[in-house]
């Protein structure tokens, strides 16, 4: 697993959005001043952090959202990052809303300050005094007027211009317009030559004319200085009007314009009064929830940058416990957290190592057991290993092929166990067992039993396991079949008496009988009837015992002689079947029972010799029961080690075999017959075992003599 | 004189057949707001009312007469008092109209403005357009004045063609966005300060 790079959360573009809410926020502020342009966009920046605001809100309620769906699900390192922003939210939100309690307090304090009744009536009363000032002016410039209307009394209308000019220098005033009575002007006068037409009352003046006689009103012109605006009627028989704009001292008229202008921002700035709360305590409002949500929203990045690498020890720690030593984390900084992940790594790259090494050896102990156990199930020989208390731990294949027991059928099991459970090879067990208790040491012995395929012949070779400390822990038992070899040893040694009898008998036998016959021709005819009598039965008994013997030296030499066979498929139930019909006669009964069911059961065997062992068998049988009896013949079918044989039975229900003869029943001159010669027997098994089948007698029935064949079907 | 029939008008009090997005941009956004303060239900009691209005043809242009009535709540006449000024726009639009979205052909702003003078105690209306002032002497005088707006040009009478179909919609708007910056979170979202009209519209008849 190859190690990763976390990138670092805080990056650039995060550190501007930061920057732009900090200058959004500070234009804001300075948003709220009157005089500041950024008045006019003090909106927008009011949305731009609201929107900033909610935005970060919603990034702070994904976040809690992840980490408390994370906590639920009780995910690596979740709670550790829930403690740690409980904490931090809780120093943040702390002092700050503190902060923000007593800065809203303070502000409001503030601003109430700026108000009070003393300031109040000030600005009032010098708003009055500005304003009595220029009604004093204007009174005075009333009065003033009124005498400047009398001396226009009756003036022709052709004086006027001249009349007006003098008196509006006389009076100081900036302009004089005499209107007649249909509202035309008679005649202008302005303190500035340039202006030709003069400021023409509205009808708003005209009215209040028609119901007062005068007219007065303070006035700015356009180039904003101020004026006191005086309209009035002279009585005359066709009334005028006369305008006059008197010019307010500049001193004066600074003044007042002061006053009002510090009235105006007075008065509105106690009617914003709640406004501006409301505005400062939003400003502020927006200020620390920004502050608050960024660095939330930081300590959220932050924190879980700081936990990472425990999240990933505890995964790692997970999957170290869960048997994955591969685990590889990270490392994110130099600090005691790397440090630390650093030596996780270590160790688990030592763990790993370590079991690999583990591993290997024990596959290098597995190999050389299966190595061993290969050689064990190869070998011919049948091995079986032994516990202390008799109990088979391990036994190859070839054991239970000598034993002809199905594979694994021992392992677990005391001898004493499988004596019972087996009780053809109880013989074998008993004595195996009483070989490897009396032996201290290597022992060796030949152990002969009657098993289930007749009489075995075992050569077992046992030791004793001796543990380090010098107690017994088991044993090991070696065996060979040796019923083959030694059968095959007698047999040679059979076959080699028999061809030195025939040898060395047969070839004077002749001779006797010629001698004898001879003797008889000879003499008989010299002899008195007596002797000739004599003779004559002499002689035939000696000529029938050399018959006799020449039969039995042929046998010997049937018998030693190597087997020309011509071997073919032969369907035994068909060959059993006909020879069945020359023995069924009165006294023999046969009875066949196939497990074939009329079917061909295919053999490869040469069909005489099959006869002939077919023939000595049911011979035997016959003569067994020389009184007549039952002869019971079956055919079955037999699966062993994974091929398919046929099994002929032959019973009889003679005076059977005794049990010194069954060992024996099989060699050459065994006979219990007054003129048996002991081969038949012995002929048939040789044949049987040159098929490469098997005979045996069937220690079971007791009813008689039953001999079992079996050969391999094609 | 008045060939334009008064027939067939009618008061849109729901939504704005016209693009004012602008109108409607900040108010919406401060609404994310009132979810940081408790905000009332406003009825519009305080609303400009256009009582009536015609367009007319004169001399080759169309001229406007209408008759806006000017309801200012206490809170407003008090901010007048306190020389705040309030700043108006006449807004007047004649589309013509299609099928799938109507053609503006005069989109007019006028602009006006009322304040009090404390040393005068005069109130003042200036055009801001005209810069032209006039001083009242009480508010009620300043806001009749107002009311009466008369033979305004609205556009000449060869910009109309015979067979298509015009509409005409005025509305009065307080121009919330030059009140003094405190005030404008509350004005947006109090209804004290809900003194603009709805539109008013109605078929032009030629």
């Amino acid at each position: 697993m190859a190690i990763r790079t976390i990138k670092h959360p805080l990056n650039l573009f995060i550190l501007a959005l930061f920057g732009l809410i900090l200058l959004s926020l500070q234009l804001m502020s300075s948003a709220t001043q009157e005089s500041s342009h950024l008045s006019e966009i003090y909106s927008l920046l009011l949305l731009i952090n609201t929107v900033g605001t909610v935005v970060l809100l919603c990034l702070v309620g994904m976040n809690v959202y992840s980490l408390i769906r994370h906590t639920r699900k009780k995910e690596a390192g979740s709670s550790l990052t829930m403690r740690m922003v409980s904490l931090f939210v809780v120093i943040a939100l702390a002092p700050a809303t503190l902060v923000f309690y007593f800065s809203v307090q303070f502000l409001h304090k503030n601003i109430d300050s700026w108000f009070n009744v003393e300031i109040d009536r000030a600005m009032e009363d010098a708003l009055e005094l500005s304003q009595a000032s220029l009604e004093q002016r204007m009174h005075w410039h009333l009065t003033q007027t009124e005498q400047l209307s009398h001396s226009l009394q009756n003036l022709p209308d052709s004086q006027a211009t001249v009349e007006l000019d003098f008196m509006r220098q006389s009076s100081g005033a900036l302009e004089m317009t005499l209107f007649s009575s249909q509202k035309r002007i008679i005649a202008f006068s302005s303190v500035n030559p340039t202006d030709i037409i003069p400021k023409q009352p509205d009808d708003h003046v005209w009215s209040q004319l028609k119901q007062e006689q005068n007219y007065i009103a303070l006035d700015t012109l356009p180039d904003d200085t101020m004026v006191i605006w005086v309209v009035m009627i002279i009585p005359d028989v066709t009334p005028k009007y006369l305008q006059v704009l008197y010019k307010v001292p500049i001193r004066i008229a600074d003044l007042a314009d002061s006053i009002e202008f510090a009235s105006k921002r007075y008065n509105e700035m106690h009617f914003l009064r709640d406004s501006l709360k409301i505005s400062f305590s939003l400003a502020l409002s927006l200020v620390l929830l920004l502050s608050l949500l960024a660095a939330i929203w930081v300590a959220f990045i932050s924190i879980r940058n700081i936990v990472a690498p425990v999240k990933e020890l505890v995964k790692g720690t997970k999957a170290v416990a869960a048997g994955d030593y591969a685990q590889q984390l990270p490392v994110m900084s130099q600090d005691d957290l790397g440090f630390l992940v650093e030596s996780f790594n270590q160790m688990t790259l030592r763990i790993a190592q370590s079991r690999d090494e583990a591993k290997h050896a024990s596959l290098e102990v597995e190999e050389q057991r299966s190595y061993l156990e290969s050689i064990l199930g190869n070998v011919t020989a049948g091995v079986m290993s032994f516990e202390a208390d008799f109990t088979i731990r391990t036994t190859n294949q070839a054991a239970y092929r000598i034993l002809h027991c199905q594979e694994s059928c021992f392992v677990g099991k005391t001898l004493t166990l499988l004596a019972l459970e087996f009780p053809s090879l109880g013989d074998l067990f008993n004595s195996m067992q009483g070989l490897i208790e009396q032996a201290d040491d290597i022992w060796q012995q030949r152990v002969a039993f009657l098993g289930a395929n007749g009489r075995q012949e075992l050569l077992c070779r046992g030791t004793p396991l001796f543990s380090q400390e010098g107690g017994r822990v088991g044993a090991v038992v070696v065996f060979d079949d040796l019923t083959d070899l030694i059968q095959a040893q007698k047999n040679s040694a059979w076959g080699e008496v028999a061809r030195r009898l025939a040898h060395e008998i047969k070839n004077p036998l002749t001779p006797i009988q010629l001698a004898a016959e001879r003797l008889q021709h000879k003499l008989a005819k010299e002899l008195d009837p007596a002797s000739a009598d004599i003779l004559q039965r002499s002689t035939r008994t000696i000529v029938q015992q050399v018959e006799a013997m020449k039969r039995m030296v042929d046998d010997f030499a049937e018998y030693a002689r190597p087997s020309k066979k011509q071997v073919e498929h032969l369907n035994l139930q068909d060959l059993v079947q006909d020879l069945l019909l020359l023995y069924n006669n009165t006294t023999t009964q046969i009875s066949f029972i196939s497990d074939f069911n009329g079917s061909a059961v295919m053999v490869y065997a040469d069909p005489v010799s099959m006869r002939q062992v077919l023939h000595n068998l049911l011979k035997n049988a016959q003569e067994a029961m020389e009184n007549g009896g039952l002869i019971e013949v079956k055919l079955s079918r037999v699966q062993k080690n994974n091929a398919d044989y046929v099994e002929l039975g032959i019973y009889d229900h003679g005076s059977g075999i005794n049990a010194e003869q069954i060992e024996k029943i099989f060699d050459p001159y065994m006979t219990t017959k007054p003129r048996g010669t002991g081969l038949g027997l012995a002929i048939v098994k040789k044949i049987i075992e040159e098929h490469g089948g098997l005979i045996w007698i069937d220690s079971f029935y007791t009813q008689g003599a039953g001999f079992i064949i079996q050969l391999p079907l094609t | 004189m008045h060939a334009w029939a008064n027939s067939n008008k009618k008061v849109l009090r729901t939504a704005s057949p016209l693009k004012d997005w602008q109108s409607y941009f900040f108010p919406l956004c401060l609404l994310i707001l009132s979810g940081f303060f408790s905000t009332e239900t406003y009825a519009s009691d305080f609303s400009a009312q256009i009582k009536d209005a015609s367009v007319y043809s004169q001399d080759g242009w169309y001229l406007l007469d209408a008759d806006i009535d000017h309801i200012l709540s206490p809170v407003a006449k008090d901010a007048i008092q306190s020389s705040i000024p309030l700043n108006w726009c006449l807004k007047i639009q004649v589309k013509q109209e299609r099928y799938f979205h109507d053609k503006t052909l005069v989109n007019i702003n006028y602009r006006y403005r009322i304040r009090y003078h404390a040393l005068l105690n005069t109130y003042s209306v200036s055009n801001i357009s005209t810069n032209m002032v006039k001083k009242y002497a009480s508010l009620s005088e300043a806001l009749d004045a107002l009311s009466r707006i008369r033979e305004l040009k609205v556009l000449k009478v060869s910009a109309l063609k015979k067979d298509k179909r015009y509409k005409v919609a005025i509305k009065l708007k307080l121009n919330k966005e030059q009140l003094p910056a405190p005030l404008r979170p509350v004005a947006y979202l109090s209804a004290d300060w809900d003194l603009s009209s709805d539109w008013y519209l109605w078929q032009l008849e030629q």
